[in-house]
């Protein structure tokens, strides 16, 4: 009766333990970030499969003699039937797709807007395979799986966006100008969808990420900090933090700290006396930072104002160093300050109690 | 007005005026486009924010066909526009506001002096800047001058190494460098005295633009 026991135990844990370890990968599909895109003629088309562990476990995907994305198989029907859509699967950062429950990958598809254009009016599904039942290299996965569908609603651009219609319009543009490595389009995109939509979040972090993709950290930071300042204008008591957009601009953060320098030593930082104005209730004067070094300083360079008293604000402050960190005043765009050369900025605080204003500055290269 | 301008002239002989090591301004205002206006007129002259050496700026001989009123001082200011004030340094915020009623023009000496100009360190790090303003009745309105965000009509910066930078911003206001004084009474502010006294008996007016020292 014991030996019963122990064979049922050992059966149950070895069933358990094959659950455990048999990962499957899982399948999401979005048309323009929306499983229910409504789309213009003449706007770009971003197809997306996103692939995850299903249940959090390692899972390599992988085909013969090429790309794990050539296993996905996108299918496009219609009102007449199967479409055929001039879809560009973009190439893959790697050939083999490594998943766990923290890494995830996407293929993307990419329709032209100048294809868009030749698409007819009407409500077409999307639903997309990963097959590699056939094709799986030796020891990954091999299998099928089916994801969800999506419907893209095609029609012609109306001559009045509504709101939701006009953000989609520019992040379409700004995620196509992105993978196509136009940043300069894509920021383009969002800066109009700023200025039209100002209280929106997303562009803001959209600008954040494409600047932090150049290397701009310090740019993505202020954006990121724009768009929590905005969250928390709108929402004063929100039930739940923006966990994302705060944990995105700590990445951010952590990635600007290690590209910037402090240069303190190479330089010295003098003011002109900070004069009040009637006008504008401000203090303001001119900050101006010499290179004493021996050699040149890289731009950008700033000057945080750190231990600047609570009650005193610089009001033309670039940004700040993370959420309550010391203000920071960009003094050189780009290019380099040269041994010997300097480079001087107009610096306004409001100091509402007309109280001294002090501060140490730190020079950073880089930010 | 000539007598106004002497009796000026006999206070700055008479050493009333600062006579450090200084640098002397004098600065004309043609104010005849507001002449009737009542308003205000603002002194200051304040720190920086780092380490800022010691200094003053001086008003005297101050001269107009318009009318003062009662001023309200904050910080470090001493004496009385009708002789001459005194703006140091120490505090963040030095500043002479004094209601006024515009005539036709107004004219004053402004001294610039203490160690920082006398003999500049080699430690501090920040300057000290001197502002003249006009204000309109409400006390923040800017007139005769460009600087429409912060109303100045000039500045006059005491720069690290001693010298001195003027920014002008009202084309109606002349600021011209009329000497550097040494510590005794000389010729440098009798000669300054001097040019205001021309200035009232209708004298042309000055470069506003130039760089001291």
């Amino acid at each position: 009766m014991r030996r019963i026991w122990f064979v049922l135990i050992f059966l149950c844990s070895t069933s358990w333990m094959s659950a455990q370890s048999t990962a499957t990968p899982e399948l999401g599909l979005d048309v323009n970030a929306q499983t229910d895109a409504v789309v213009a003629n003449g706007w770009p088309l971003l197809i997306r499969a996103a692939v995850i562990s299903a249940n959090g476990q390692p899972l390599q995907i992988g085909v013969n003699n090429g790309f794990w994305t050539q296993a996905l198989r996108l299918t496009v029907t219609g009102a007449s039937g199967a479409q055929s859509w001039p879809v560009q699967l973009l190439p893959p950062s790697a050939a083999t797709l490594s998943l766990s429950g923290i890494h995830n990958a996407e293929a993307v598809w990419v329709v032209d807007p100048s294809d868009t254009t030749a698409i007819p009016a009407g409500l077409y599904t999307l639903s997309v395979t990963l097959d590699t039942t056939a094709t799986a290299s030796s020891g990954d996965w091999s299998g099928a799986v089916n994801g969800n569908h999506a419907t893209v609603q095609f029609q012609a651009e109306p001559a009045s966006l509504s709101s939701g219609q006009t953000a989609s319009k520019y992040l379409a543009f700004a995620a196509y100008g992105r993978l196509h490595g136009d940043s300069q389009g894509a920021g383009t995109a969002l800066d109009t969808l700023i200025g039209l939509q100002p209280d929106s979040l997303e562009p803001y972090k959209e600008k954040g990420d494409l600047l932090a993709a150049g290397g701009n950290y310090a740019g993505a930071l202020a954006l990121y900090q724009q768009a929590i300042q905005k969250f928390t204008a709108a929402n004063p008591n929100p039930p739940e933090p923006p966990t994302a957009l705060v944990m995105d601009q700590l990445d951010i953060a952590e990635s600007l700290a290690n590209q910037m320098m402090n240069v303190n030593a190479q330089v010295q930082v003098t003011t002109s006396g900070l004069v009040y104005s009637r006008v504008s209730r401000e203090f303001s004067g001119t900050m101006t930072v010499i290179n004493t070094g021996s050699a040149a300083i890289a731009g950008p360079i700033s000057v945080a104002l750190s231990n600047l008293p609570a009650q005193m604000t610089l009001d033309n402050a670039t940004g700040t160093l993370g959420l309550g960190g010391s203000p920071y005043i960009r003094v050189l765009n780009s290019g380099s300050l040269g041994v010997g050369q300097s480079a001087a900025i107009t610096i306004r605080f409001g100091d509402p109690s007309m109280a001294a204003i002090t501060f140490t500055p730190v020079v950073y290269s880089g930010l | 007005m000539r007598k106004k301008t002497f009796h000026l002239l006999t206070l700055s002989l008479m050493g009333l005026l600062p006579m450090q090591a200084s640098t002397i301004f004098l600065a004309d205002v043609d104010t005849s486009s507001v002449a009737g206006t009542i308003g205000f007129l603002d002194f200051t002259f304040d720190p920086g924010p780092l380490i800022t050496q010691s200094a003053f700026a001086s008003i005297s001989s101050f001269s107009s066909d318009g009318t003062l009123g009662t001023p309200v001082i904050s910080g470090d200011v001493t004496g009385s526009l009708t002789s001459s004030i005194t703006l140091n340094n120490d505090t963040a915020f030095n500043d002479y506001f004094i209601p006024f009623t515009f005539g036709d023009t107004l004219n004053f000496l402004v001294t610039l002096g203490g160690p920082a100009l006398d003999s500049s360190d080699s430690t501090s790090t920040s300057g000290s800047t001197f502002s003249f303003s006009m204000f309109a009745g409400d006390g923040s309105t800017p007139l005769l001058t460009s600087d429409s965000t912060d109303g100045f009509a000039f500045l006059l910066n005491v720069n690290l190494d001693g010298t001195t930078r003027l920014s002008n911003s009202s084309g109606q206001t002349s600021v011209s460098a009329v000497g550097a004084s040494v510590p005794e009474p000389t010729g440098a502010l009798l000669l300054a005295a001097g040019l205001i006294a021309l200035r009232a008996l209708g004298g042309s007016a000055i470069s506003a633009s130039w760089r001291a020292r």
